[in-house]
């Protein structure tokens, strides 16, 4: 175990029980403070990456009842969500989609009718994977066009780190798929977590299409901005990238014609999507998610053998985990209790600086931690923040959900980051720099679709 | 023969260690030993994230994890080549080779190897917080080394 891991499981525990041998104070119940030893730890344990994520929530859901915050029943039943469902079937499609070999063919497509010039190209690599994260998860896009990428940059004979063009071409791929991901509930899982916790708390819902209307287009303008600071930045040192498109036509060869496997997947997909359009409220996002899981086995497009070598199981105790802190802290009011005591800080503050406020946090937060925990920790504790000041708790959940997903600096902010960093192509200064640019843009442009747009849809402050 | 041992490998690779190692083999008329170690432990700390934070399965993270060590293996090559380059053009008499595996525990075998008088390692590009926590490779291979070691900052090439 390196230094960094044994640190901060001490750091972890250490914290959890000085918080529970602790005082109770004034307005805080014994539950209150259990809970919020459970979150402190679990914050540690996250952003320390002490121990694999879902080893974590699956911690806390033990620790819930043995420090008396949830009886055990309730804990246990939380891995039951339906959201953890829609999470699990939206795997599974993901997986039928890599193994049909649609996903390459869908990149590919859009890569060669982008790949006319250098800033085409460019901008190919970043909309083709934005627009792929829109339907399978970011991290398995950035995973399914890494190999491309590279393909591309030995094609075009790109030296790692001095080709200006090179850094940007992985920084594209890495934020492509980071934009892309914000856009629908399958790009990133935070965003049906969010969903979760807010029916738990709540008792509301977002539908499939509220999500995407009032998201997708905030993440194709981002997905532009992200075009312009990277041919800003870092510029174009390359002329011609007529041998990038050979690459890219011989793959696009190598696939052959459209397999009855792809078109059965796609279609299933197609239909999904119509699904989660057309009935979502009525079926629930979840069950229309495994239904179409059990029609690609109908089907036999997929088998469970790709399926158990295409998913991490530990998916279901991350999530099921998760929705059990953010419910403990509610439902124990430790929430409640941090809400009180940051009262005299934020209070006086205007609804829509309250939302930039939540934004800017969750938007660094997720920087140094993954973005489903970031979700996870600050969600029960907006909603406890903006309890009575009429702001709605959907819009809580846009404001910390979608910028949870901005990601761009650092390797250690999501799998997408680390995939590009990987490639040796730029170094860690150039994302810091580019990352943090990017970053203030991004929100400057969220602050805009959150005061001028989001009003036009009915989302109130 | 004197040797001058320059350790590289993708994540630490700078422009002054090179030319530092080359002016110390050309000045000592000594033999430059230049190793690329591909570094085992970045694509394994990308692959677990992708299972960890990603929730992808041991299939497509493999995958990218063969992708990745691909990669760096064909940037070794380059590198070394590049290197060998640049040692030709001055008459230095010079060795290269590609290992893989753990950087440091790589690292102290060639310099018990090779008994090299002086070693030549970059310091990886890393956050400052991360480099206080988890410490310095290239500086433990200074304490364990049983020559001369000197670190250049990385990420200037």
């Amino acid at each position: 175990m390196t230094r960094r891991k044994t640190l901060s499981i001490v750091i972890a525990f250490a914290v959890c029980a000085g918080i529970v041998l602790a005082p109770t104070p004034d307005g805080l119940t014994r539950e209150g403070q259990n809970a919020l030893a459970i979150f402190a730890l679990c914050f540690v344990l996250w952003v320390g990456n002490a121990l694999p994520l879902s080893v974590t929530s699956l911690f806390a859901i033990v620790l819930l009842p043995t420090l008396k915050v949830l009886p055990a029943s309730r804990s246990f039943e939380l891995f039951g969500s339906p959201v953890v469902f829609f999470i699990l079937g939206a795997f599974i499609l993901a997986a039928a989609m890599m193994r049909s070999g649609l996903s390459t063919r869908l990149a590919l497509a859009f890569l060669r009718r982008f790949g006319g010039s250098p800033r085409s190209l460019l901008a190919g690599v970043i909309f083709s994977g934005g627009f792929l994260a829109f339907w399978m998860p970011q991290h398995a896009v950035a995973a399914l066009m890494f190999p491309i990428v590279l393909e591309i940059a030995h094609a075009l004979d790109l030296q790692p780190v001095k080709s200006r063009y090179g850094r940007a071409l992985f920084l594209a791929l890495a934020w492509g798929a980071v934009v892309g991901g914000v856009a629908t509930f399958l790009g990133g899982a935070r965003n049906p977590l969010a969903l979760g916790i807010l029916s738990q708390h709540y008792d509301m819902s977002i539908t499939f299409v509220e999500w995407v209307v009032a998201v997708a287009p905030f993440s194709i303008v981002l997905m532009g901005c992200a075009y312009l600071l990277l041919l800003r930045g870092f510029g174009v040192d390359v002329e011609d990238v007529s041998r990038a498109r050979d690459v890219l036509d011989q793959k696009a060869k190598a696939l052959g014609p459209v397999s009855r496997r792809e078109k059965g997947v796609g279609i299933v997909m197609f239909l999904t999507i119509i699904a989660w359009v057309v009935s979502g409220r009525v079926m629930g996002l979840a069950s229309i998610s495994i239904l179409a899981a059990v029609a690609l086995f109908v089907f036999n497009l997929i088998d469970w053998k790709s399926v158990e070598e295409d998913v991490n199981w530990g998916v279901i105790l991350m999530y099921g985990g998760a929705i059990a802190i953010a419910t403990a802290l509610h439902e124990s009011g430790g929430a409640r209790w941090i809400a009180y005591v940051a009262e005299d800080r934020i209070a006086g503050l205007p609804p829509f600086w309250m939302l930039m406020v939540f934004a800017v946090a969750a938007a660094f937060l997720t920087e140094a931690i993954s973005n489903v925990a970031a979700v996870a920790l600050m969600l029960p504790i907006c909603f406890g923040l903006m309890e009575g000041s009429g702001v709605s708790p959907i819009s809580v959940v846009f404001v910390v959900a979608v910028p949870a997903g901005l990601a761009f600096s650092l390797p250690m902010g999501t799998p997408a980051n680390a995939i590009a960093y990987s490639a040796g192509y730029y170094r860690l200064r150039d994302s810091f720099v580019a990352g943090a640019i990017f970053k203030i843009v991004a929100l400057l442009l969220f602050a805009l679709v959150v005061k001028l747009y989001w009003p036009i849809l009915g989302l109130g402050m | 023969m004197k040797r001058v041992l320059l350790i590289l490998s993708a994540s630490r690779v700078s422009n002054s260690c090179v030319d530092g190692a080359l002016d110390a083999a050309g000045g000592e008329n000594a033999e430059l030993v230049v190793l690329f170690i591909l570094d085992t432990a970045m694509p394994h700390d990308v692959q677990e994230r992708m299972s960890d934070a990603g929730f992808l399965g041991e299939a497509p993270s493999g995958r990218l994890l063969r992708a990745m060590r691909r990669e760096l293996k064909r940037q070794g090559i380059s590198e070394l080549a590049e290197v060998a380059r640049a040692a030709e053009k001055r008459g230095i008499t010079h060795r290269t080779e590609l290992v893989e595996g753990e950087f440091l525990s790589r690292a102290l075998e060639a310099a018990q190897t090779e008994a090299p008088a002086v070693i030549f390692v970059a310091k990886r590009e890393r956050a400052v917080l991360s480099r206080l926590v988890s410490g310095s490779r290239a500086e433990e291979l200074k304490d364990a080394a049983p020559c001369e070691v000197k670190i250049h900052e990385g990420g200037d090439s």
